[in-house]
């Protein structure tokens, strides 16, 4: 009985070390939504090379991102590692979810990255989370569709841009109802992110306006200023004026599939597209640099991804691997040729030359060095963003540009009190 | 009833009690003392007595926004839902195989998870590829924006309620009509009395005990919704379609101001109270018969 005990307990053992899960630690990650099977791929020589972290990835779709995030962050057992919108990390930083992480990086590991892009990891002088992709925005736009009606293309090189209200005229031309129901077939101009502060508020900036207090405090006088509400004018004459834009696609996969199917002439959308919009075979896309208001500055959107680890996790250090890893040279290259984000990291850049070369990335590199402007600091981001973004939603469907941003300043500011 | 019988039944009742304890009455009570509570100018939370409540009545326009979008909801879908479902049970009471058929086609809806009823929704009422306006355009109809329209988005949730719900409710008036005793009607008709005199006389006010519960439960229910906003509108266009359930989860999901959404929810749990207590009150006169 004994020898038959002691034999199933070797046996027991022998499986236990030579399977890859013998003491290995889970980390839980959540993770943005995007395609699981390129995530895997740009996964697998992590998995490899840590046969004792296994990876619990949750994909979360952008949509309810961030409020999943709220609950699970706001839990007694947080995910271990977890990604985060740049402008986010104050937020999370403030409440207390994030490790510190300046002790376990050193200057060198640092200096990979943009210094802006660093910057917008840290908190009160502290850093807590690393980056992982930046980005940019520009004006697509399919050739087809405008050599079909006789539109001359506009620029494709860094620095040459078209003003807003050029961009309005060839969208009124190249608004075209087909098939005469009274609705038109295809759209002049669609707005990838169409009511995220990411992609509208520099509209706002352009006209010289700036989005919170220096302190990030208080937007009454800044979301409500004569900048915002022209701004705000502007956008809601795109769709219930012009009528050039359509109404209440706000999720950025279904303004891509209307574009990239020929159902908008332009598209204001971000860097991720050159690779997205390879998925359309179909038609010839060209890429113009950011428009700007005839009689104001040239600001693009930037900002990106950044991650972070809990500061509750007991999984310290397969976390910080983690963490380096996927922040690191190969993982990012990886998805910059997988899914097409803009790196953080000026190495990538390098050992990519053939990739970044491209007239498209050009136009995005000339941006990110010359006309980005990050989203404001601020510990109620969340709540800033979330209320300018249900803001410009309404006025898209025809609220009052003036009264709706007068509203929001004074919301924003009751939410903001709590970090005063 | 004896001592010893009430000790059983309150044996029997002693499971259904501890679940509604834990998982109603305590995070009721929960929420109610988080209501209490909220941010000080210093960035802590503190007990701030009445406070959330004292600026939700003295300077919140969106809550009462939101308390109209939620009381015009219900006043037009609950009316509507009892009104559909007691047709069809009228329509599909008694045996036969064919009224058996179309009675689980009807319950059908109510099988399916809300979420995913939302998600098909959403999809046939799409302003510009949707099933909804494909149809309409073939009868020579403008496309309508249904959900894109802050004059309609309301109107499109009530049906997409009133769809889901009303063959739910349906068995609820079914199981009531066979309760009434085929003597009453054998009785009326050697009277002389006509279908419709049976209806109006005889099996509506033999419902009464069923109507005041599925007026109580409608009611509350639409009190509550949230999922198809939740999906479909976000509360939007323009704050239409901005249920309170949906402003409170937005309170304390995205604006993170729980002391704000649990004293929503502390109001609306007492508004429901309250509204039920009196349809009951007002229901109860008539289970006489």
């Amino acid at each position: 009985m004994k020898r038959v005990i002691a034999l199933i307990l070797a046996l027991a053992a022998l499986v236990a070390v030579s399977s890859p899960a013998f003491g290995a630690v889970t980390l839980e990650v959540v993770w943005m939504g995007w395609p699981k099977n390129l995530v895997d791929k740009q996964l697998e020589d992590f998995r490899r090379a840590n046969p004792d972290i296994s990876l619990d990835i949750q994909l979360v779709p952008f949509n309810q991102l961030f409020q999943t995030l709220e609950v699970r962050l706001a839990s007694s057992r947080p995910p271990d590692v977890f990604i985060v919108d740049g402008p986010m990390t104050a937020s999370y930083a403030e409440r207390g979810y994030l490790m510190p992480l300046d002790s376990h990086l050193s200057s060198k590991e640092l200096s990979a990255w943009f210094p802006a892009s660093v910057e917008a990891c840290r908190y009160r002088g502290k850093l807590y989370t690393l980056p992982y992709a930046t980005s940019s925005v520009g004006l697509y736009f399919n050739k087809d569709i405008f050599r079909e009606h006789n539109v001359k293309l506009p620029p494709e090189d860094p620095g040459h841009r078209l003003t807003w209200e050029q961009v309005v005229d060839i969208a009124r031309r190249l608004t075209i109802d087909t098939d005469g129901d009274g609705q038109p077939d295809i759209w002049g101009l669609i707005i990838e992110q169409c009511d995220r502060p990411y992609q509208i508020v520099p509209l706002a900036e352009s006209k010289g306006g700036r989005p919170l207090s220096p302190d990030g405090t208080i937007s009454t006088g800044y979301v409500n200023s004569a900048a915002f509400v022209e701004a705000a004018s502007f956008y809601w004459r795109l769709f219930n004026d012009w009528k050039v834009s359509p109404k209440g696609i706000l999720q950025a996969p279904i303004a891509r599939e209307y574009f990239g199917n020929g159902k908008a002439a332009m598209m204001l959308g971000a860097e991720w597209n050159i690779a997205q919009l390879r998925n359309f075979p179909n038609y010839e896309f060209g890429l113009s640099p950011h428009p700007y208001f005839a009689a104001g500055r040239e600001v693009t959107p930037t900002g990106g991804w950044h991650v972070g680890i809990s500061s509750k996790t007991s999984k310290k250090d397969a976390a910080l691997r983690f963490a380096k890893y996927i922040t690191g040279h190969d993982a990012v290259a990886t998805w910059a040729k997988l899914f097409g984000n803009a790196p953080a990291r000026r190495d990538v850049y390098h050992s990519l030359n053939e990739m970044f070369s491209d007239l498209m990335w050009q136009v995005f590199i000339y941006e990110m060095e010359n006309t980005a402007s990050p989203r404001p600091v601020t510990a109620g981001y969340l709540e800033y963003e979330s209320a300018l973004k249900e803001a410009f939603s309404a006025i898209q469907y025809g609220a009052d540009p003036a009264a709706t941003m007068n509203n929001v300043a004074k919301q924003i500011d009751r939410e903001l009190r709590k970090y005063r | 009833m004896t001592y010893r019988d009430s000790k059983a039944a309150f044996g029997f009742l002693a499971p259904a009690l501890v679940f509604l304890c834990f998982f109603r009455l305590w995070p009721a009570a929960k929420s109610v003392a988080e209501s209490l509570r909220g941010w000080s100018s210093a960035g802590a939370k503190t007990f701030v007595g009445l406070a959330n409540y004292r600026y939700l009545f003295r300077e919140d326009p969106a809550f009462w926004a939101s308390v109209r979008v939620t009381l015009k909801y219900a006043a037009i879908a609950s009316p509507i839902t009892i009104a559909a479902s007691l047709g069809l049970a009228f329509l599909l009471r008694g045996g036969g195989k064919r009224s058996s058929f179309l009675r689980t086609l009807c319950f059908l809806p109510s099988a399916i998870s809300l979420s995913v009823v939302a998600i098909v929704w959403g999809l046939i009422l799409d302003p510009y590829y949707g099933l909804a306006n494909s149809i309409l355009g073939k009868l020579g109809i403008a496309p309508q924006p249904f959900l894109s329209s802050p004059d309609q988005a309301l109107a499109c949730l009530i049906f997409i309620t009133v769809w889901r719900n009303a063959g739910y409710w349906m068995m609820f008036f079914l199981a009531g009509m066979e309760a009434v005793p085929a003597e009453v009607y054998e009785a009326s008709a050697l009277d002389g009395a006509s279908c419709m005199q049976q209806a109006w006389r005889i099996t509506l006010p033999l419902l009464a005990r069923t109507m005041s519960f599925v007026l109580v439960a409608n009611t509350t229910s639409n009190f509550v919704t949230f999922a198809p906003v939740f999906i479909l509108t976000q509360g939007g266009p323009i704050g239409s379609t901005n249920v309170l359930m949906y402003e409170s989860y937005k309170s304390a999901f995205v604006y993170l101001d729980t002391g704000r959404a649990m004293a929503i929810s502390s109001l609306t749990l007492l508004g429901v109270l309250a509204l039920s207590a009196m349809q009951l009150k007002l229901t109860r006169a008539q289970f006489e018969h």
